[in-house]
């Protein structure tokens, strides 16, 4: 029988990676809420990690270890990019950051109720939903492969999610009542 | 503003703002002092955020059950910023070194995860590809769709076309020979080669053994001849240049934009004002009829000459052209045409897909036999036929998966995709020149394709198990031909 000590390290951080990346994802978005940007500092934490991983105390929890890479690396991308650059300053990042852990398990809770929700949601918009979110698709494009302007694809997209916050918030205070 | 003065619909105007990269500056600035200033907005923005991030995670818009990662294991230190900014001797030795040792991590990470040990396929060791090739066949190793590795490049005779996957568009003229550092930096040792960069790419750089030119937005073409001496012409746009030895100000960064070359105080030696399509090599091709390509899709510009089971392995769904303008003498069946997403099954696909996926990812499926016929183009039109080609390398145990789309200028007619259809219209469609795999070894299972509303963008979510998957898209060539054969054929 092998102990954990024993295992490769590169093959222990590619288990521990993948099974919470998702979870550092939405970390990073929380702190620089653009898709693009925020799997750019994923790889670049991805790639601090591998680094580090001999450092990891494998008798502590992965996630935490992880977001403080998670969150030095956003702080660098967002230095290099003008376009956060005077987002969140640095006390907000740091209380987002600390606000998040202390709303995990309601956060937890809320992903449950989104995917409720969205089940709900007409399929026309849920394709629409699917192009933005799962196929990477460019509002432009979206917009270009409907026929419908610009705006008026951001403005869809708006509702939907406006729709699917109230859906959750609903489900949220439903589940106060009960419990 | 007052802070208290925001009222929901500005909030929520705030929020979207804030995930669409859209803010100015004071927008900014205020949703920083709301934040601060109000603890329930904070809340609010994290959980509104939260939800916009598992959104990108939820399987439910998922056309199928794909496990994504959003890290591509295979290239993930190849995308350190840093490395992709070091410049000169020194630094380009550190970061070759660097690369090297990168590699063989991406190497590392990817064994581990798949069992996979042929270093040939791994993606992560390509920079670009070979998407164009007119050689008489004194270039063994070259083909159409070769990737193209850092390291020595050769072309012996002929010219070919490499696309860098950073877009830099390269045309080149044999015999030429140039060493590829990485998709923003070349070195051109001997010959004639001629870059189109695209905007993502600028700082695009190519040392000559006496020059070093940097792209600033532009399309250049640059020449080597056997003393090593440098010719440079801008075609459009601008380029920083300066000799390695020579006269003074020929020595310090040179701005040489093509639309003002009169600024020049005194010309370079290595400038050619006139522009010979002979000495130099020629301006890259376009493709003027795809507006766009994404995902796991790679568009070359000519049909890769073998195509049978095994001869043309990817990891990425392969796109080419196979014959364009082409008058067809008959009528064409299509198996769809309609926009819609559609799921392609044969009976035991059916069974799996029935019971791995859940009922709301078939409601948003049209499930299909691919034998399907929905329209039949008329004899006359005037049409292009596309290939999109996947063989994906074996990596045991798994299903090889890939999605792309395209995004074609002109309206798409129709696509084929069962075997035999795609059989049957290779003699007609095909590109003369390539061998198809036979019917049996071709087919589409538990695949999807998705035709948009528009019907100008192909969606592709592509799983090859044991066989390759094609599907021919035809397109129209013109559109008032068109509308003149529908006329004619009494459709419309």
């Amino acid at each position: 029988m092998s102990s954990e000590n024993e295992i490769d390290p590169r093959s222990r951080f590619i288990q521990l990676f993948m099974s919470h990346e998702k979870q550092i994802y939405r970390y990073i978005l929380s702190l620089m809420p653009h898709s693009q940007d925020a799997q750019d500092v994923l790889q670049e934490t991805a790639i601090a990690l591998y680094n580090k991983i001999g450092d990891y105390d494998t008798t502590r929890p992965f996630a935490p270890w992880a977001f403080r890479f998670a969150y030095h690396m956003t702080l660098k991308h967002r230095e290099k990019s003008s376009r956060w650059h005077r987002f969140l300053d640095d006390n907000l990042m740091k209380e987002i950051a600390s606000r998040q852990q202390i709303l995990s398990p309601e956060l937890d809770q809320r992903r449950e109720y989104l995917r409720e929700c969205l089940a709900e949601v007409p399929q026309e918009k849920r394709l629409m939903l699917t192009e933005y979110y799962f196929e990477g698709e460019t509002v432009d494009a979206i917009a270009d492969s409907q026929g419908k302007s610009v705006e008026a694809t951001y403005k869809a997209l708006q509702r939907v999610r406006k729709t699917l916050m109230h859906c959750i918030q609903g489900k949220m205070q439903v589940g106060d009542v009960i419990a | 503003m007052n802070l208290n003065s925001i009222n929901q619909l500005e909030w929520e105007s705030m929020l979207e703002g804030a995930i669409n990269g859209a803010l100015s500056d004071s927008e900014a600035q205020l949703l920083n002092r709301l934040l601060k200033a109000n603890p329930e907005r904070l809340d609010d923005y994290i959980r509104f955020v939260d939800m916009h991030a598992s959104l990108y995670q939820e399987p439910l818009l998922a056309p199928t059950n794909m496990a994504d990662t959003m890290i591509d294991y295979q290239t993930l230190e190849m995308e350190n910023e840093q490395q992709r900014k070091l410049t000169g001797f020194w630094k380009i030795l550190a970061s070759v070194t660097t690369a090297a040792a990168l590699i063989a991590f991406s190497f590392v990470l990817w064994q581990s995860m798949t069992g996979e040990s042929n270093w040939d396929y791994l993606r992560g060791q390509y920079v670009g590809l070979v998407t164009s090739l007119k050689a008489n066949g004194s270039d063994s190793d070259l083909y159409v769709g070769r990737g193209v590795q850092t390291g020595l490049f050769t072309l012996g005779s002929g010219k070919a076309q490499i696309r860098l996957d950073n877009g830099v568009e390269l045309s080149m003229r044999g015999p030429v020979k140039f060493e590829v550092f990485g998709q923003d930096h070349l070195a051109l040792v001997s010959g004639r080669l001629t870059a189109n960069v695209p905007e993502q790419a600028i700082g695009f750089r190519i040392d000559t053994p006496d020059m070093e030119v940097v792209d600033l937005g532009t399309e250049f073409a640059l020449k080597v001849d056997s003393s090593g001496e440098s010719k440079l012409h801008v075609l459009e746009g601008e380029v920083e240049a300066r000799l390695k030895q020579g006269l003074d100000f020929e020595n310090e960064p040179l701005i040489i934009a093509k639309e003002r070359l009169d600024d020049l105080l005194q010309n370079p030696s290595y400038l050619e004002l006139e522009y010979d399509p002979i000495s130099f090599a020629p301006s890259p091709d376009r493709d003027e009829l795809i507006r766009a390509t994404g995902g796991m899709m790679q568009s070359l510009h000519e049909a890769p000459l073998d195509l049978r089971n095994g001869r043309f392995k990817h990891d990425y769904l392969m796109l080419f052209p196979e014959r364009l303008n082409y008058t067809l003498p008959d009528e064409l069946a299509v198996n769809l045409a309609e926009p819609g997403t559609y799921r392609m099954l044969t009976e035991n696909g059916a069974k799996r897909y029935y019971a791995e996926t859940s009922a709301d990812k078939q409601a948003c499926e049209i499930v299909v036999r691919s034998t399907i016929v929905q329209d039949r183009i008329p004899v006359g039109t005037v049409v292009n036929s596309y290939l999109v080609h996947f063989d994906a390398f074996d990596k045991p145990g798994e299903r090889h998966k890939a999605k792309g789309r395209v995004r074609f200028n002109n309206r798409i007619l129709g696509v084929i995709v069962s075997g035999q259809d795609l059989n049957d219209s290779d003699a007609l469609l095909g590109n003369s020149e390539t061998i198809y795999e036979n019917s049996h070894g071709r087919r589409t299972e538990n695949d999807l394709v998705r035709i948009s509303s528009d019907q100008h963008q192909v969606f592709l979510n592509f799983e090859v198990t044991g066989f390759i998957d094609q599907i021919r898209i035809v397109v129209e060539a013109d559109s008032n031909e068109l509308e003149i054969a529908r006329f004619l054929d009494g459709n419309e």
